[in-house]
């Protein structure tokens, strides 16, 4: 098919075929556009829909400080005007085709996806070409999605104390390099972007040498490349700078914050420095947090939850970025428990990992629950689409889903151990007590 | 789509065989509108202790072998039904069944462990009151629904877990758990076969006594304007829910009535999302929606922008109500929002779980038989007349239910400047029960 679609066509619009990258059972397809664009298809004809993403290698971590939460506001106004569609335009017709579309930014990367029913799959290939090169950034449009942004902002941290405690959390355990800042930025960045900051942002960033395109569902590959080639193949690449990322020092003191805020209860976050996800101590790492923090027979929820009842919640998360990140666990008192015996009883058992380290039996019931979650992941179109997506952009690995599954299922509980005293290591770490305090203002 | 047993079907399954994963849904014809006076959550409280021992397992070893096979159990309970939802790895299927029938029919209940989740249901619903949109939500509905079982708490309050004991649970077991009250419904990798053994024996092992009546009363619409504020420190935004009694799908209008609900805040670009969020900035989100349940529920506005622009915000919602009810919608907005119905239809059928649940709640909600079925052609026939219709007889501008979370001190004195006509207004704290 592709030999015909390429024959007699200018070397720059046709359309190269790398090697399948296996998914499962399945495989997707690899593609490449003469400018660049990636694209990667995955035929799944389970129901007569298509999910349709555009990944953008670009997320907060491109940004300087004074310009933060630049590319979550550009996520925004991704979905105002183009040259050849008025403000609202975009919405409108993808809604009245029974598309439902929306986007997500973080760290390293910034998604758009639309997932429309298979007939109208021209429309998403029509419309995301159209914005990624013909967008147009008015004074009033900026100044209108910069209060929505600063609200979202509100509701995601100002008036969530969770919010706030990640945030302040990312804030104080990384200083030089940019996961310090959040990715929807600080209020004051957000309130002074101006069109011309975020023209700049488009050129630079938004390019099909710098995305990929990931589709999923029932597609016809016969139908879909020309269309794709049709308005992606005149599409200009552009020179995509290389981040130059501050390393971040090595920490060597333990950083405490107290807030307190009005919240009904004590709560603690605690942050340990921890590898980027495509190291090998990352899955390790991730199976050490399900084990003691995952389900209601994880050790700490036993502990804490359920035989000690000095909590009604605990949390933990491996971060899944490029560069290394953060080991957190979380812990949300009952009323009544301070921060501090919070914290104590958390030490206790973090400490405890040296001498009664995970069981064989911790390490199946953590790997068996993060299977479940890898498959819940894939049961729609736009899951799958979201996997692949996710994987290539940070890994490189269409497909690394299921290699870090297979990662995952070889996890020892010697693995976890030598994980646990490699990176639990208390002058690595950053608290964020909360107190709880009704009667004050947030501070 | 199975239904394999006979009037009225208990047994329901969407095989899949896509993902090795299955998802299992035991739910009972009896809800928390059961619960006795001043025991709310008894339900809530059965439910989440039912795997707190069996006959043949502590605690302990449930909590563990759960986790073991791959699985995750979570409950939910609410005014007119309550349910058990399992998910599991396929390999697994076998030995999870097991302990899903222990659990659902020889439940040991003890009382220490009783007293434990009531301890935890507690600990769970104070940590709510960080949750500004739940709150606003539930005090929506309490004043909305006073009077009617939609606006009692299901989750029980800390009040009501106190005084709760083993024998409120044992006693909401007894009366949910029976056999004619029992749908066993599956989706994804299992064989119908398979479920019908399973359900079979389950449904044998219970109780076979007449189940509880489903009798429910249809909740009044509220009349004329009340303002509540639940008073939070420190808030920088409000949280805000507006609205009355809905509609539901018996109703000879009520397709009308949803295709009205689209049109005024049902999708991204609708008026709504248009007015607050893209022309003014001034909230994130801005949606309506129409809840469903056995018998009307709520007709609800959804906004939350910063505290200074909250006053100017819902008398701005208040307007477009107004309008909405005075010039109805165009024939344009109506082609519009047809096409948007009808199209995205083919997401609410692309997993076996959404199918499965498409049966379940013909059966659970008393939907028309062919509700879903039919769903696509009934937007299709909606004419303009019949919307305006529907909007002017279902929607009024004057009875409306309004409450904010946010700091009261700061933002009564504008608010009550904004708002014409209010009935009441009445300040609540963010702790009450």
């Amino acid at each position: 098919m592709l030999a015909r679609l390429n024959r007699g066509v200018a070397r720059s619009l046709r359309i190269a075929r790398e090697e399948p990258v296996p998914f499962g059972a399945h495989a997707v397809e690899c593609l490449r556009l003469g400018n660049g664009l990636r694209v990667l298809v995955l035929v799944d004809e389970s129901a007569p829909v298509v999910s349709y993403n555009t990944w953008f290698r670009v997320g907060s971590r491109h940004e300087r400080e004074g310009k933060t939460g630049i590319a979550h506001l550009f996520e925004h106004l991704m979905f105002n005007e183009t040259k050849a569609l008025p403000a609202g335009r975009f919405d409108q017709l993808l809604e009245r085709a029974g598309a439902e579309t929306n986007a997500a930014t973080w760290n390293d990367w910034t998604y758009y996806y639309e997932n429309l029913p298979r007939d109208q799959f021209a429309l998403a290939v029509r419309l995301e070409a159209e914005r990624m090169h013909n967008l147009v950034l008015r004074e009033k449009p900026v100044a209108s999605e910069k209060e929505v942004v600063a609200n979202e902002r509100r509701y995601r941290v100002e008036d969530d104390v969770e919010g706030t405690m990640s945030e302040k959390l990312w804030e104080h355990a990384f200083r030089e390099h940019p996961y310090h800042h959040p990715t929807i930025g600080w209020m004051d960045d957000i309130l002074n972007f101006t069109p011309d900051d975020c023209r700049a942002f488009y050129r630079t960033w938004y390019a099909p040498n710098n995305a990929t395109l990931v589709l999923v569902g029932d597609v016809d590959l016969a139908h879909a490349l020309p269309l794709l080639r049709k308005h992606y193949g005149d599409l200009k690449p552009a020179r995509i700078p290389r981040a130059a990322l501050a390393p971040e020092p090595e920490q060597t003191e333990e950083r405490v914050v107290t807030l307190k805020r009005a919240t009904p209860t004590d709560k603690v976050s605690v942050g340990y420095k921890s590898p980027g996800m495509a190291h090998a101590d990352h899955a390790a790492l991730s199976v050490l947090t399900e084990a003691l923090t995952g389900g209601r027979s994880a050790r700490f929820y036993r502990d804490f939850v359920t035989e000690r009842e000095i909590a009604s919640d605990v949390s933990g998360w491996t971060s899944t970025f490029r560069d290394p990140g953060l080991w957190e666990v979380s812990v949300t008192a009952r009323e009544g428990v301070s921060v501090d015996r919070l914290l104590s009883a958390l030490d206790q058992g973090l400490d405890g990992l040296r001498y009664k380290p995970i069981t064989s039996d911790e390490r199946d019931r953590a790997v068996a629950r993060m299977e479940l979650n890898f498959l819940r992941n894939l049961e729609t179109a736009g899951g799958k689409a979201e996997q692949i997506g996710f994987f290539d952009t940070v890994l490189g690995d269409p497909g690394g889903g299921f290699a870090r599954l297979e990662a995952i299922r070889a996890v020892t509980p010697q693995r976890i151990a030598d994980v646990a005293a490699r990176y639990v290591l208390r002058h690595r770490r950053t608290v964020v007590k909360v107190r709880a305090d009704l009667s004050s203002e947030a501070a | 789509m199975k239904s394999a047993s006979q009037k009225p079907p208990r047994v329901f399954s969407a095989s899949s065989h896509d993902l090795p994963i299955v998802d299992l849904y035991i739910v009972t014809e009896t809800g928390t509108a059961h619960d006795p006076r001043g025991r709310e959550g008894a339900l809530h409280l059965c439910l989440r202790a039912l795997r707190r021992g069996t006959a043949r397992r502590t605690a302990h070893e449930i909590d563990a072998l759960i986790d073991r096979l791959g699985a995750e159990l979570s409950t939910s309970a609410d005014p007119t039904t309550s349910m058990l939802h399992a998910t599991v790895i396929r390999r697994n299927l076998e030995p999870f069944l097991d302990l899903m029938h222990d659990i659902v029919t020889e439940p040991a209940l003890p009382m220490h462990e009783v007293a434990q989740v009531a301890r935890e249901i507690k600990a769970e619903i104070v940590d709510t009151r960080d949750d500004d949109r739940a709150l606003a939500g539930r005090h929506f509905r309490r004043v909305l629904f006073d009077g009617h079982v939609f606006g009692r708490p299901s989750q029980g309050t800390p009040r009501s877990m106190d005084r709760l004991t083993r024998e409120d649970a044992r006693r909401a077991w007894d009366l949910a758990f029976r056999r004619s009250n029992v749908v066993i419904a599956a989706a994804g990798d299992i064989r119908p076969a398979e479920l019908e053994t399973f359900a079979a024996r389950t449904l044998a092992a219970l109780p076979d006594t007449r189940p509880p009546a489903r009798d429910l009363a249809e909740p009044a619409p509220v009349k004329g304007r009340h303002l509540v504020i639940v008073d939070k420190p420190a808030r920088t935004q409000t949280q805000i829910y507006v609205g009355n009694v809905g509609s539901h799908p018996r109703d000879r209008d009520h397709m009308a009535i949803t295709v009205a609900n689209t049109i005024f805040g049902g999708t991204f670009t609708a008026r709504l999302m248009r007015e607050i969020r893209s022309k003014r900035g001034w909230s994130y989100g801005a949606s309506s929606r129409l809840a469903r349940d056995r018998v009307r529920d709520a007709w609800s506005m959804w906004t939350f922008p910063a505290a200074a622009d909250a006053p100017a915000c819902v008398a701005l919602q208040i307007k477009m109500v107004e309008r909405l009810v005075e010039k109805g919608v165009s024939a344009r907005e109506l082609a519009f929002a047809k096409s948007y119905l009808s199209r995205s239809f083919a997401f609410e059928v692309d997993t076996a779980s959404k199918r499965l649940w498409h049966d379940l709640d013909v059966r659970l909600l008393d939907l028309p038989k062919r509700y879903f079925k039919d769903y696509v052609a009934r937007v299709d026939a909606v004419t303009l007349d019949e919307v305006n219709a529907a909007i002017r007889k279902r929607i009024n501008p004057d009875n409306l239910v309004i409450t904010l979370v946010a700091t009261a001190s700061e933002i009564r004195p504008a608010l009550e400047k904004s708002l014409k006509g209010l009935d009441s207004t009445r300040v609540v704290s963010f702790d009450v029960d």
